[in-house]
């Protein structure tokens, strides 16, 4: 009966709290009943009206269940005042008493009312009537404790078990699956410890989170009727293939059994019942999983999405000025594994600064996998002028309907680049606005394409008959030519070169003699042949014949060879003193001669020094 | 007797028109990615005769199939009938840094290597036409020392003729030095994946060391039939079969 106690007064708390939530709404009726009973069972029916000003209640006839009792009134008020803000909400309460006679499921009819002047009126909704237990055939959960075992110490393993149920068994690879522990409970139970769950290898889990406010519902089972509440729920995604197994979970359940009392006294004060404490381990069964490789034949932009997606794009600006950032962001939705798939890429001109995406999540934990959107943003920042274009973003993923790959596209952008301001490019380390060749990729050069003569191995024109004759032709040639003209050959040789190069030594010759001359003291012949020496140099020198040489014209010639004017002086000067020291009397012949000599080796010193060809 | 001759003509325009087209498909089938038929037209060319261009698309080819040692066989090829070209380097620089093989050279003393980069310049009948060319020069100037009777003339004539004939001399001594590379080729390249080089020619002779795909080898000893005596850039001397290698 203690069961059925705390459940009248919970639902009754459950009524005020309503109550307190809608008072401040519309004004409206609220009705409340157990989804499920058991036949035989009692339960209580309300309805709730938020006003106190009600007339005309009506209810549509009740006809799939015996009303015990009802329908009585209850009003409630209540007044807060929160920091001086008085706020009052009050209620009525029709409550039924009714009993349910046979299985099946029932609508209970709405209820309508004039509150506040007002035609109000409930939803219709359904309660589920369940059958007896078979098993005990005595008493139902829904009456309270149960009778089963009711003498013994232990507990049948049909009394408390805990299910656990995956949505499928055959599953591709990330493909979310839900596995669910489920309460089934005949006994009243006060909890868990010692709770322990599979590490779920080889699957990636997230748990789903339950609502707080979730209730025991009735549930028949085998012939029994249980409370049944679901424990926790996980969404799994399988990162591998084959066979994988989720391990048996263990729950050490206590369970309160009511005991009769046999102490008298004891009875009294406890209205004949005592409770006892029970241990029990439950342990679910191990659960098989088949999961399919994804098929063959992966797109190009496959980013590991499994599930089914959609993909939208939005770019904050096809016009800017360089420097400034633009933002592309794409935007996934949908069911599936969305926290696994990575961030599609995007081919941005290679003259943009790119930056990390970032990746906002949004998802719920849903029974088919994570719902929801990912937004991903790219961050780029276009450096130069220019009209680039943002190719479409293609997201590949695994269609678990269609059970195929799908891809999907995004818009090309065209994106204009103005030049940028002064000052934003203040930015950007700006030594000389010259970048560094950047290197994207190495590769080969390519193939070339000109046609090509193909020549046998070893086959070249070097060394061969016709590589020598190229040099023998010309050499014959050359040497017949040779030999033709050769006597003026020889005479250009003779004439020109030689006489030139001996022009100084045959003068040194002559002078030599004419050292000897001096020495003897003989003047005329020294003279002579100091004269010689001189006339004959500068002819040979100058490649002039000595007959067409005179002293008028000599000046003339050595001039023409950039001999100083003093040079020339000096050589007339020493012309001059040979001739008329050779006409002069004894005695002042003797006098110059040394003095002549040395002027004239200096002379044609000079001269060999100037005259160059 | 006309017929005969244009029938002639017809035969060598087709010859000729037969081989350009396959040289094109050649081309075309690696525009297309189809590297194996490229490879097999090319090498069915080479059959033929050889061309720097050749090897060097054959080159192309294979390092496209990644076939590293023979990508560099080819290009080795290419650059000893086209030294100095820059895209064969170029290629055979990328394709060397992807071998196995960390290589380290003896370091050369720099006239040698420069004299090396000299001759390298230029293939051996383009040394040999310049050798031709100064050797007129030569001659040229030699006429000239002969004809003229101006001292200075005769002078430029006779200069000019000793240094003609000095670079002609130079230049011929490089086309035979190309030539000799031509014709006696020493270096090989290794085309297994990975070889033991032995101290001995037979399997049972100790490992010396090993060495790996597109490796350059030259070798020192070419008498035995089955194995062949090598030495490695940096002086290590050991014996190779010959199925490993293949001589450039």
């Amino acid at each position: 009966m203690i069961m059925k106690k705390t459940f009248y007064i919970w639902i009754l708390l459950n009524v005020w709290m309503l109550t307190g939530i809608y008072a401040a709404d519309q004004v409206g009726i609220t009705a409340n009943a157990p989804d499920a009973v058991a036949v035989g069972d009692q339960f209580r029916l309300s309805f709730t009206i938020n006003t106190q000003n009600v007339r005309d209640f009506r209810v549509g006839e009740i006809k799939d269940f015996d009303v015990l009792m009802g329908p009585s009134r209850s009003q409630q008020s209540s007044t807060q005042i929160i920091n001086g803000k008085v706020t009052s909400s009050s209620s009525i309460t029709f409550t039924y008493i009714l009993m349910a006679n046979k299985e099946g499921t029932f609508t209970i009819p709405a209820a309508t009312a004039q509150a506040d002047g007002k035609e109000v009126a409930s939803t219709p909704f359904q309660v589920k009537v369940l059958p007896k237990d078979e098993a005990n055939g005595i008493g139902g959960v829904g009456s309270g404790d149960t009778q089963t075992s009711r003498n013994s110490g232990t507990l049948n393993a049909t009394d408390l078990f805990i299910t656990s149920t995956t949505s499928k068994t055959t599953v591709y690879e990330q493909e979310a699956i839900l596995l669910t522990y489920k309460i089934y409970a005949a006994v009243d139970l006060r909890g868990f410890d010692n709770v322990k769950l599979p590490d779920f290898k080889g699957f990636q889990s997230q748990e789903v989170e339950l609502p707080d406010d979730r209730r025991w519902e009735l549930e028949h089972y085998r012939g029994r009727n249980y409370r049944t509440t679901i424990y926790r729920q996980f969404v799994l995604f399988p990162q591998q293939t084959g066979q994988l197994e989720i391990e048996s979970a263990r729950f050490d359940a206590s369970v309160a059994r009511a005991t009769e009392a046999i102490d008298p006294f004891d009875a009294f004060f406890n209205r004949g019942n005592t409770y006892v404490e029970i241990k029990k381990t439950l342990t679910t069964p191990k659960i098989l999983v088949t999961v399919n490789p994804l098929p063959n034949g992966k797109p190009e932009g496959y980013t590991g999405g499994v599930g089914d997606f959609s993909i939208s794009s939005s770019l904050s600006s096809n016009h800017v000025k360089a420097n400034d950032a633009v933002t592309l962001k794409i935007n996934i939705t949908g069911v599936g594994n969305l926290k696994l798939i990575k961030a599609p890429e995007v081919k941005f001109p290679d003259d943009f600064e790119i930056y990390d995406p970032k990746v906002d999540n949004q998802f719920r934990i849903t029974s088919t996998g994570l719902s929801g959107s990912q937004t991903i943003e790219y961050l780029v920042i276009p450096r130069n002028a220019g009209n680039y274009k943002i190719p479409a973003v293609k997201f590949s993923y695994f269609d678990t309907k269609s059970q195929s790959y799908k891809t999907l596209t995004t818009e090309a952008y065209e994106l204009q680049v103005d030049k940028g301001d002064g000052t934003s490019s203040q930015t950007v380390t700006n030594y000389n606005n010259k970048e560094d060749l950047r290197i994207l990729n190495e590769d080969i050069r390519f193939i070339k394409q000109n046609d090509v003569k193909l020549r046998p191995r070893g086959g070249y024109f070097f060394n061969s008959l016709g590589y020598w004759l190229f040099y023998l032709i010309p050499l014959a040639i050359f040497i017949i030519i040779f030999i033709i003209y050769r006597r003026q050959i020889a005479e250009n040789a003779n004439v020109t070169k030689m006489k030139n190069k001996k022009a100084n030594k045959v003068a040194l010759k002559r002078m030599k003699e004419a050292g000897k001359l001096l020495a003897d003291g003989n003047g005329d012949q020294f003279y002579d042949e100091v004269l010689k020496a001189l006339w004959g140099y500068t002819s040979d020198k100058l490649n002039i014949p000595s007959s067409m040489l005179s002293k008028d014209n000599i000046e003339g010639q050595l001039k023409e060879h950039q001999v100083s004017q003093e040079v020339i002086n000096e050589f007339i000067e020493i012309l001059d003193t040979c001739e008329f020291a050779r006409f002069a009397p004894g005695e002042e012949k003797h006098q110059n001669m040394d003095k002549v000599y040395a002027s004239a080796l200096d002379t044609i010193g000079k001269m060999e020094n100037t005259i160059k060809h | 007797m006309k017929q005969h001759i244009s029938i002639l003509f017809a035969l060598l325009f087709a010859v000729t028109s037969a081989f350009a087209q396959t040289k094109a498909q050649a081309d075309s089938a690696y525009i297309n990615k189809e590297y194996a038929q490229a490879i097999e037209i090319y090498e069915s060319l080479l059959q033929q005769g050889e061309s720097g261009e050749i090897y060097y698309n054959l080159g192309n080819a294979y390092f496209k199939q990644d076939e590293l040692g023979r990508a560099i066989l080819n290009y080795e090829r290419a650059l000893l009938l086209q030294p100095g070209n820059a895209d064969v380097s170029a290629n055979l620089d990328i394709a060397r840094a992807k071998t196995v093989d960390k290589i380290n050279p003896n370091p050369e003393v720099f006239f040698v290597a420069w004299t090396r980069a000299l001759i390298n310049m230029l293939p051996v009948d383009t040394w040999g036409a310049w050798g031709i060319g100064f050797f007129f020069c030569t001659l040229a100037a030699l006429a000239i020392y002969f004809f003229t009777k101006g001292v200075r003339w005769r002078k430029i004539g006779f200069f000019a003729a000793l240094i003609s004939l000095i670079l002609c001399i130079v230049t011929n001594l490089f086309a035979f030095e190309q030539k000799g590379k031509i014709d006696h080729r020493t270096d090989a390249i290794v085309l297994s994946p990975s070889v033991t080089v032995r101290s001995t020619p037979s399997d049972e002779g100790t490992s010396l060391f090993v060495i790996h795909e597109g490796r350059k080898v030259s070798i020192k000893d070419n008498s035995m039939k089955e194995w062949k005596e090598i030495t490695l850039e940096d002086g290590k001397v050991g014996w190779i079969p010959v199925s490993a290698i293949e001589i450039i």
